[in-house]
């Protein structure tokens, strides 16, 4: 069933590649009927999954026996929301693409295959097939800024290319160390697990090459560079799966591989992780506020978000007390699922005001309020549930990560908050510039949501409330793993 | 009432207008702008749904009820929802359910000309469940969620008219500022709940006895709330948001800015009141800090020209004082100046509104002699002014008289101060009702219309209904308050120093007659006002520049990772340019090598057939068979040949893939 899940959107990417190229109206329908199909087959594991079970829908075959690289997949319950939101991501992306009309076969294989990667990614309990779903993951969205993209794009796409396959290269080499010390050679993650073949030089070597891996893709400051190019020339749809889903490889690589294949490591470098974490979100935040690129500041703010992933991976890394532990992870996994709901919101949204306006400057933009109600209480909404406004997801996440953080130092608290405080200042500038004052728009004709977009974005802000006010439907199912991890010594 | 329906009751409390809220919005968004129908239902439909919730509490009065359920149970940690009446939070919430009553009523009438009533509406009744999940909040994260929502409400309301640049600034500087001191109230509630594993207030309150804490952890917890009281209740140095606020229309300035939401700060200091005992320097701070802010917004108040502006400088001072009586050790009395301070306050700022829409204009300098025209309206700004004055017996004279007394029990110096400061209240708002309804009209009534005259509708009634409060709540309730109040009774100031406190507001409105007579409506102390004004209104300023600052070298550090970016991709471009130029200096050296041995070959040939003639020499047919064979071996070693190949085609591909479009 797993396997289902994984490569079907793969299956029908190919069938697609066989539909006639001069019927895009046709491709475009059965990408969404394959997007629709993949999000009801994540839910029908969803259904079928035990959130004290540990790990489940298990497959392990052997794939490459001579090198100790096995087929092994598996889901827990850090997992399972993100492959949920990545099949809803995708299908969002897949509803907001359909009047498009430019190499639809291609573009949509790219996304089923991306799609195809990112859950294997989140499925993988073994490191090679891990690396090889993470380049499929990742491969295709070079393809979609650098095709798809606007004006720039084969800059951003080269950049793109070259900080992801850097990062990729030093996570490769890093699993290969642990690979080559480990006796029977395995890339398990659970043998590795328990072997823990690496400690000292080795290990602090390992865990740099995985935060370098990881920390491109979170972003982590300075490895953040390639983003904001990559979010501003790639299609709004791209930005959506990049912001939405694709970040989320390092999040999850931060949540669960580093803690599980390198726990001491961790704990002995934590000090260095809380560090960058703090740099990164308060970088994040104030890069944001200088922006007057409505795309990049959302991709700016991706930094500041993301930051709490690794700060909840330092404080995991810092804290004596199992209960802290578990709280930082609990809050770094929900803030996984909340960036990609609230993010990929934002994303949609300002590729609608870039599909009016034709431009991305805020200063363009005045007064939505008037000529786009419903669009403007959408945006609002977003903003403020971005800016931790209790009620929404973010809130959820960032306080659990910030009460672990209060609860190890105090002062490290106060910096995040100041973080925060920058993101209430740009978001509240957002909305006090291009939704109040007088009317004011790059282009006259300039129509509410339609039927369309409100489909595509509005499920996204549900379901951020009702985890922002019902928490224990997501938390349910992550808690338990973060348990478990927080056992680790 | 068994304990099921009692709980049900008190949520429905405050979910009742935050249901209405949520209605509205939909409805607003869906509606037909416009349309006649629906100017008026969506005050009643907020007007009811108030007055229910203010129902539902009187139903519940003498009662304490606790309901509370986990909202996250994770990690160890009790994050619960919880709500409960008890003494205190039962007399705030029936405060503020009164005064959101009162509030909408006038609302309905009010802004019934105006575009975008549903959203109004809509905003105020949430602000409305919002505040009396506040104050009934029994757990920190409703109280959290609940101070992060009035927040946004007010953020909303201050910015309804927001086409106006006005609006838009005052909306943004009030949420940003108070968005500041809300971080002090998230840590020091994460840090209580992550001790204590459980997110009760009633834990924290409990604990406090017991060695849970350290007296510097104290020291840093109760400073920490303070932050979040001095940005909520607009203290120094936060004041500047709160004069900003009157861009809002006036029923929001009545009921958020000055009787409920910036009383949310005061409250927590009320509720929290055990931890700053506990804490002797931070109680010493609250003094001082109160009594700072007490003066110098009384100061600013006497230059300001603008009714609205002027309101709320006052407010500021009035928040001082209760912020004061708390730091003197007299929860009490800053209790019930919150009551009666609100019940007046939003009383003036209601009939402050009646002379916007009557006059035309709430600037004293073109304001006078309304009295005449507004007689109504005149007589309740009166009675609320005599209130604020603290003229016996109306009710600010009971919560000042108070003050004083506790004052002068600390010291006969602050007992001084505390007179000195019913004697400011005296002048300022003697200045300002003496400027607006007494004398002449300064500046010509606009042309058309029939001139300023008293509202009529539920504006009129509620004025007056907040008028009869203003005068009577103090007296009434006195007995009633004093006995709801959970806090120990302080002994009654002495008779001389409560001659002194029932005299000072007189003589200072006095003072105001007969200034407003001789110089107009010129400000009395300048230029200190002024330049206390402007000194407060540089906090919000500087704290943008340093933030701007600060971001401004970002793009250019970005430009500069950027350029590392750049440099890596010439590096790469290079790489493939250098290895394309030496495949074909390869082809090129291969083609050479062909060339030669060809014309070798030929050479040699031609040489043959000279000699040996032409054919049938077999020496001439191997050379040439020789060189033919020769070719491949000679074009370069054929697997780098192959190699190159293979690398070419791939960089074309990627190369041609890169920039297809």
């Amino acid at each position: 069933m797993l396997s289902l899940v994984i490569f079907f959107p793969l299956a029908a990417g190919l069938v697609l590649l066989v539909l006639p190229a001069s019927r895009p109206r046709l491709v475009r329908w059965v990408a969404l009927l394959a997007a629709v199909t993949e999000l009801a087959l994540t839910l029908v594991l969803l259904a079928g999954f035990n959130a004290n079970g540990g790990l489940q829908w298990e497959t392990d075959v052997d794939w490459i026996p001579s090198l100790g690289a096995g087929y092994s997949i598996g889901v827990t319950g850090i997992s399972l929301p993100l492959i949920i939101l990545t099949a809803l991501l995708t299908a969002v992306a897949m509803v907001y693409v359909l009047p498009e009309r430019q190499h639809t076969r291609g573009h949509a294989f790219l996304f089923l295959l991306m799609t195809t990667g990112l859950i294997g990614v989140f499925a993988s309990r073994d490191l090679l097939l891990f690396y090889a779903f993470f380049e499929v993951g990742l491969v295709p969205m070079y393809f979609i800024i650098g095709i798809w993209g606007h004006e720039n794009r084969r800059y951003a796409a080269i950049k793109f290319f070259l900080y992801t396959r850097a990062g990729s290269l030093a996570m490769l080499l890093s699993f290969l160390g642990l690979y080559l010390s480990s006796s029977p050679r395995t890339f398990s993650l659970d043998e590795l697990a328990a072997q823990s073949p690496l400690s000292g030089t080795g290990a602090a070597l390992a865990l740099l090459g995985l935060v370098l891996g990881f920390g491109v893709k979170l972003p982590i400051f300075p490895l953040h560079n390639w983003l904001p190019d990559a979010h501003v020339e790639a299609p709004t749809e791209g930005s959506v799966l990049l912001a939405g889903a694709q970040l989320k490889m390092g999040a999850y690589g931060f949540i669960v591989v580093v803690p599980t294949l390198l726990p001491q490591a961790t704990r002995e470098y934590a000090p260095w992780l809380l560090a960058i974490a703090l740099i990164t979100l308060v970088y994040g935040a104030l890069a944001a506020l200088a922006q007057s690129d409505l795309k990049r500041l959302v991709a700016y703010t991706s930094v500041n978000h993301m930051g709490y992933v690794i700060l909840g991976l330092a404080v995991w890394g810092l804290a004596d007390d199992g209960d802290v532990r578990r709280l930082a992870l609990n809050g770094a996994a929900v803030q996984a699922v909340s960036h990609g709901l609230l993010t990929g919101g934002l994303f949609l949204l300002v590729g609608m005001l870039q599909a009016r306006g034709h431009t991305r400057e805020m200063s363009r933009f005045s007064g939505l309020l008037q000529a786009a109600p419903r669009y403007s209480f959408l945006l609002a909404a977003l903003a403020f549930g971005s800016l931790g406004l209790p009620g929404f997801s973010g809130f959820v996440a960032e306080f659990q990560v910030l009460g672990a953080t209060v609860s190890e130092q105090l002062w490290a608290a106060a910096v995040v908050v100041l973080g925060l405080v920058i993101m209430t200042a740009l978001f509240i500038l957002v909305l006090v510039r291009i939704v109040m004052g007088e009317l004011s728009l790059p282009e006259p004709n300039f129509p509410d949501l339609d039927a369309r977009e409100a489909i595509a974005s509005v499920p996204l802000v549900v379901l951020s409330l009702a985890i922002g006010v019902l928490p224990f439907l997501l938390l349910r199912y992550i808690d338990p793993v973060s348990q478990q991890l927080s056992t680790l010594p | 009432m068994t304990a099921g329906i009692q709980s049900a009751l008190l949520l429905m409390v405050p979910i009742l207008p935050l249901a209405t809220a949520g209605g509205l919005a939909l409805a607003g968004l869906f509606a037909r702008s416009g349309d006649g129908r629906l100017r008026r239902w969506p005050g009643w439909v907020a007007l009811a749904s108030s007055a229910f919730s203010l129902g539902i509490l009187l139903l519940l009065w003498g009662r304490e009820i606790e309901v509370s359920g986990e909202w996250l149970g994770v990690s160890g940690l009790a994050v619960t929802v919880a709500l409960e009446s008890t003494e205190l939070t039962y007399f705030l919430a029936v405060l503020v359910a009164s005064i959101s009553t009162l509030v909408i009523l006038y609302s309905i009438k009010y802004m019934e000309t105006e575009a975008g009533v549903i959203r109004f509406f809509a905003e105020l009744a949430l602000f409305v469940g919002a505040m009396l999940a506040l104050v009934l909040a029994g757990s920190w994260i409703v109280l959290f969620s609940a101070w992060e929502f009035v927040g946004l409400a007010s953020f909303l309301l201050i910015g309804f008219w927001y086409r106006e640049a006005a609006s838009r600034r005052a909306a943004q500087r009030a949420f940003l500022m108070t968005r500041v001191a809300d971080m002090g109230l998230l840590l020091a509630w994460l840090h209580v709940t992550m001790r204590l594993h459980t997110s009760r207030i009633d834990a924290f309150l409990g604990s406090l006895g017991t060695p849970a804490f350290t007296e510097a952890e104290l020291l840093i917890l109760a400073l920490l709330f303070l932050l979040a009281v001095v940005g909520k209740s607009a203290q120094l140095p936060l004041t500047a948001w709160l004069p900003a606020a009157m861009a809002g229309p006036t029923p929001v300035s009545a009921l958020i800015h000055s009787a409920t939401m910036v009383a949310a700060g005061v409250f927590l200091l009320l509720r929290l009141f055990p931890l700053y005992e506990a804490s002797p320097w931070a109680l010493t701070l609250v003094l001082w800090l109160g009594l700072a802010g007490a003066v110098v917004a009384a100061i600013v108040a006497t230059g300001q020209n603008d009714l609205k502006r002027l309101l709320a400088w006052s407010t500021i001072s009035q928040l001082g004082e209760m912020v004061f009586a708390i730091g003197l050790g007299a929860p009490l009395a800053g209790a019930y100046h919150l009551a009666t301070h609100s019940v007046f306050k939003s009383t003036l700022f209601l009939t402050a509104g009646a002379v916007d829409h009557g006059a035309g204009t709430r600037d004293l300098s073109q304001l006078g002699g309304l009295r005449r025209s507004m007689p109504l309206t005149a007589a309740v700004f009166g009675l609320a002014a005599l209130a604020l004055a603290g003229v016996p017996p109306l009710s600010g004279f009971w919560s000042e008289d108070l003050i004083v007394a506790a004052a002068a029990a600390k010291h006969p110096a602050l007992g001084l101060v505390s007179v000195g400061l019913v004697l400011l209240a005296g002048l300022y708002i003697g200045r300002a009702g003496v400027a607006t309804f007494l004398g002449t009209r300064r500046s010509p009534p606009p042309q058309e219309g029939a001139g300023p005259k008293d509202p009529g509708g539920s504006m009129m009634l509620a004025m007056l209904l907040g008028g009869a409060a203003a005068a009577l709540t103090g007296l009434l309730l006195h007995p009633a308050v004093e006995g709801l109040l959970p806090f120990a009774k302080e002994s009654g100031a002495g008779a001389a120093w409560r001659i002194a406190a029932g005299i000072a507001g007189l003589v200072g409105l006095l003072a105001a007659w007969l200034l407003v007579r001789s110089k107009g409506t010129a400000s009395l102390f300048e230029p200190l006002p002024r330049l206390l004004e402007r000194a407060l209104e540089a906090v919000p300023e500087l704290g943008m520049r340093t933030a701007e600052a600060s971001s401004f070298p970002l793009p250019r550090f970005e430009a500069a990772l950027d350029g590392g970016a750049q440099a890596a991709r010439g590096l790469v471009l290079a790489l493939t340019g250098g290895a394309q130029r030496s495949e074909a200096f390869l082809d090129g050296v291969a083609l050479a090598g062909v060339r030669a041995v060809e014309g070798v070959t030929e050479l040699t040939e031609r040489t043959e057939s000279r000699v040996f003639g032409r054919g049938g020499d077999r020496a001439a047919e191997l050379l040439s068979l020789a060189g033919a064979r020769l070719r491949p071996a000679q074009t370069g070693r054929v697997y780098l040949y192959t190699l190159g190949l293979f690398l070419w085609t791939f960089g074309t591909a990627v190369v041609s893939l890169l920039f297809w479009r």
